[in-house]
């Protein structure tokens, strides 16, 4: 009996040691890439490529969507801010769904809103819109108050009173660069439609000065937990999608920023009602595209232009990788015909595969390990040798991993000014498969649990309102 | 065995990421230090120079180092940015034509495509226009890439050099309507001219972007758009029409009837918009037909056009209450609750 436990673990062991070496090739490969491509340009200028844009005349208008549940705190500040973005033309359009708070009436108290007739197009199906309201002051200011009917559901409302050919979907927590949409929006100008989506990078605003709406210093959290999602933010912006991006791999155009070319994204049916609505609508604009046999591209672009409030207690933090794994496997699940179908090329053949063999199960894989490494050292003898040799592919597939975006980006980027940040950044990397990674591998495998239960709800983390 | 290869290899590793953090700390450090100079530097120059720019100042002060010289030339290009008039310009063009013309030769044949990029958009901003033979050695030579020549042809442009026609007619990538946007914004008359008459040799992107350019420079190019209101192509029509209603070019109803009735919406739409711009009463049954158009858009347009209308109103406000389309009537309120 004993001995059959043993060989179980042995077998468990085996295959998780032989999963981590593969995984790490694959890392390898996308460091590569995003390396090769960072080189070109990490001593471009700034702003130089994107001064032209600013003309009107080249720019194409976007409409901004800012669903809204429950977001009392920030909503205002991260409306603010929209406000006050650099390019020649866009509507912002912020969709109140159904909240039981005082959002609605902190919009209208501060934007002095009045209530306007306004024919929306139902292109998509969306709960009914009660009201559409605009700014007198900011005349490219709506808000529509609608019935409850969740995230992709008021987004889909959005899209269909948008006036504009792009959109673009912002979290009422995110603070952008100003910059932000002449920088995402210049790959798909540039294409003349190739292009069909875009995404900039995301980071984490707390530990950042902030003032009217705007990054003034980019800074750090005191607070371990969220240090360690700085890394994580870094390490998945910089390694995995830049390099998928270089190959039009790319499954995730971010639900904090990416903008869309709005004929696709109604013609692909909008956003569908699972935890993540974003990925989700990527993995059927590929589809699309591949079935209309049209050579579309979606892209991301290395840049940081979007700031994001991190969750920073572990409740937070639990809820929000639960509900984004869970998302993850609901979307995955809904194309699971594209898994390995020629028919859908290299997205069918090695962007799902990736997804859902590395991210998917990846949590699943680095629990068992946790868990033989924990048995093997109470076995003891020849299994002491065994957990230790665990543990160091698990530190290279971890911390050095992190630890390598951290230099990454301080070669690149160089985003954080101060020396004692990336210091501190460097050595919580180091960390991170000690404690962090294997709270969130446990949080991610309850996703999973979730997900199986099919549980249904938008999920909000406590905001304190990232503008002051 | 396996734990000691292992164990080695990450030990390794680890070695060299600690070896990289540290070199990278030690250029943070220098660059921290570096960047404060250079604001100290700029600091105590930036007044001295504006003088000097605005003629109040005959003295030139000469960078001495490669820190100086940096300090001046992003001191330079911020002013180039901001100051107009000619003689400031000018007077920051033989600045950095007489100092910079060296770094920029070093960087414009640098192996790095980041340096030459930056090194291009520094001789835009500063307009260093005795750098064109070496832009023109580059554009011919086999390592330019698609951004470089896309660059280097709008710097051309700008710079008002007429070989750049022939280039735009015979790219030596395939540009991106984009690029040629860019390019005819900054051409002059002069080399418009010699495009236009050149027109149907442009690849179809630069032919849409061209007729795009004569709507937003509002070129007085009456005989050539109509002309090309005739064309097969459906998308120069389009265009047209919409270069057109950009610039009022009024039309008469006979010659816009064919295309408000187009089975294409997107040149109904055109269609409609130019109308609105023609203030001519006898377009509006056109254009209230247009109301109940198959597209939103083009519906969303006939009553914008129709408001503009003398006239328009009145019919606005009769077809909210009695259009017999449902759709014609939701628009007609809309816009009028809009106007009003």
């Amino acid at each position: 009996m004993v001995e059959g436990g043993q060989a179980f673990l042995s077998a468990i062991g085996h295959v998780v040691l032989i999963y981590m070496a593969v995984v790490l090739a694959f890392y390898t490969f996308l460091f590569v890439v995003a390396f090769i491509h960072l080189r070109r340009t990490r001593r471009l200028d700034d702003w130089e490529p994107y001064e032209e844009l600013l003309d009107a005349s080249y720019a194409k208008p976007i409409s901004i969507l800012v669903p809204a549940y429950n977001e009392e705190a920030g909503i205002v500040g991260s409306v603010r801010s929209l406000l006050a973005i650099e390019y020649p033309e866009y509507e912002v359009i912020v969709i109140n769904d159904g909240s039981t708070d005082k959002t609605l009436k902190r919009l209208i108290d501060h934007f002095h809103l009045k209530p306007v007739y306004r024919v929306i197009r139902r292109q998509l199906a969306a709960k009914e819109i009660k009201v559409v309201y605009q700014s007198p002051d900011y005349p490219h200011l709506f808000v529509l108050d609608k019935e409850n009917g969740g995230k992709a559901d008021a987004l889909n409302a959005g899209i269909n009173a948008a006036r504009y050919p792009y959109i673009c979907s912002i979290d009422g927590d995110s603070v952008l660069e100003r910059r932000a949409f002449l920088k995402v929006m210049k790959p798909m100008l540039e294409s003349d439609g190739e292009v069909i989506a875009s995404g900039g990078t995301v980071r984490i605003a707390n530990g950042c000065r902030i003032e009217r709406g705007e990054i003034v210093k980019v800074g750090l959290s005191r607070r371990p937990l969220v240090i360690m999602q700085t890394i994580e933010y870094l390490r998945a912006f910089l390694l995995g999608r830049l390099g998928l991006s270089r190959h039009n791999l790319l499954l995730i155009v971010s639900g904090a920023f990416g903008v869309f070319f709005k004929p696709w994204v109604i013609e692909a049916g909008g956003y569908t009602d699972t935890a993540g609505e974003d990925m989700e609508l990527v993995v059927r604009l590929h589809r699309l595209a591949r079935e209309k046999n049209e050579e579309k591209k979606i892209i991301y672009i290395p840049d940081p232009v979007c700031w994001t409030e991190a969750p920073e207690t572990y409740g937070d933090l639990r809820r929000q990788r639960r509900r984004w794994h869970r998302g993850l496997l609901e979307s995955l699940w809904m194309h699971r015909s594209m898994l390995f179908n020629p028919k859908y090329g290299s997205i069918g053949l090695l962007s799902l595969p990736y997804f859902w063999f590395i991210e998917l199960l990846g949590p699943i894989v680095e629990l068992m390990g946790y868990i033989v490494v924990v048995f093997s050292l109470f076995l003891g003898n020849l299994y002491v040798e065994f957990a230790l040799l665990l543990l160091t592919v698990s530190f290279l597939y971890g911390s050095l991993l992190s630890a390598t975006a951290v230099l990454l980006e301080e070669w690149t980027e160089r985003k954080f000014p101060s020396i004692s940040d990336l210091v501190k950044l460097f050595f919580f990397a180091l960390t991170e498969t000690f404690w962090y990674r294997p709270l969130t591998a446990w949080w991610r495998c309850e996703g999973v649990i979730d997900a199986v239960r099919r549980k249904k709800q938008w999920g909000s983390i406590k905001r304190k309102g990232v503008s002051v | 065995m396996a734990l000691l290869v292992v164990f080695t290899a990450a030990i390794a590793l680890f070695a060299v990421l600690i070896v990289l953090f540290l070199h990278l700390v030690v250029r943070k450090w220098r660059e921290n230090r570096r960047q404060a100079r250079l604001r100290v530097y700029k600091e105590r120059h930036r007044l001295w120079l504006l003088r000097y720019l605005l003629g109040e100042e005959e003295q030139m002060l000469l960078p001495a180092s490669p820190l100086e010289r940096e300090a001046m030339m992003e001191l330079l290009d911020h002013f180039a940015s901001l100051l107009n008039g000619e003689q400031v310009q000018e007077r920051i063009r033989t600045l950095a034509e007489m100092h910079f013309q060296g770094w920029l030769h070093r960087r414009l044949s640098s192996r790095h495509w980041s340096e030459r990029m930056n090194a291009l958009f520094l001789i835009e901003d500063l307009q260093v226009k005795a750098m064109l033979p070496e832009m023109e050695r580059l554009y011919r030579s086999n390592r330019v890439t698609k951004g470089e020549a896309a660059k280097l042809l709008a710097i051309f442009a700008q710079f008002d050099y007429s070989p750049v026609v022939a280039y735009v007619l015979e790219p030596k990538y395939k540009l991106t309507e984009f690029s040629y946007r860019v390019i005819f914004g900054h051409m002059s008359e002069r080399l418009l001219r010699q495009v236009e008459q050149r027109f149907d040799e442009l690849p179809r992107a630069g032919k849409c972007a061209f007729i795009d350019m004569i709507g937003i420079r509002r070129r007085g190019e009456r005989s050539f758009l109509l002309e090309l209101l005739t064309s097969d192509e459906l998308e120069l029509r389009v265009r047209a029409l919409k270069a057109m209603a950009e610039i009022g070019v009024s039309i008469e109803a006979t010659k816009l009837d064919c295309h408000l009735r187009s089975p294409h919406w997107q040149e109904r739409l055109m269609a409609v918009r130019l109308a609105g711009k023609c203030r001519e009463e006898r377009l509006l049954p056109l254009l209230y037909e247009r109301l109940a158009d198959r597209s939103f858009a083009v519906r969303s347009e006939a009553a914008a056009s129709i408001v503009r209308l003398p006239g328009g109103r009145a019919m606005l406000h009769k077809a909210a209450c009695t259009a017999e389309d449902r759709y014609a009537r939701d628009m007609a309120k809309q816009w009028i609750g809009e106007e009003g």
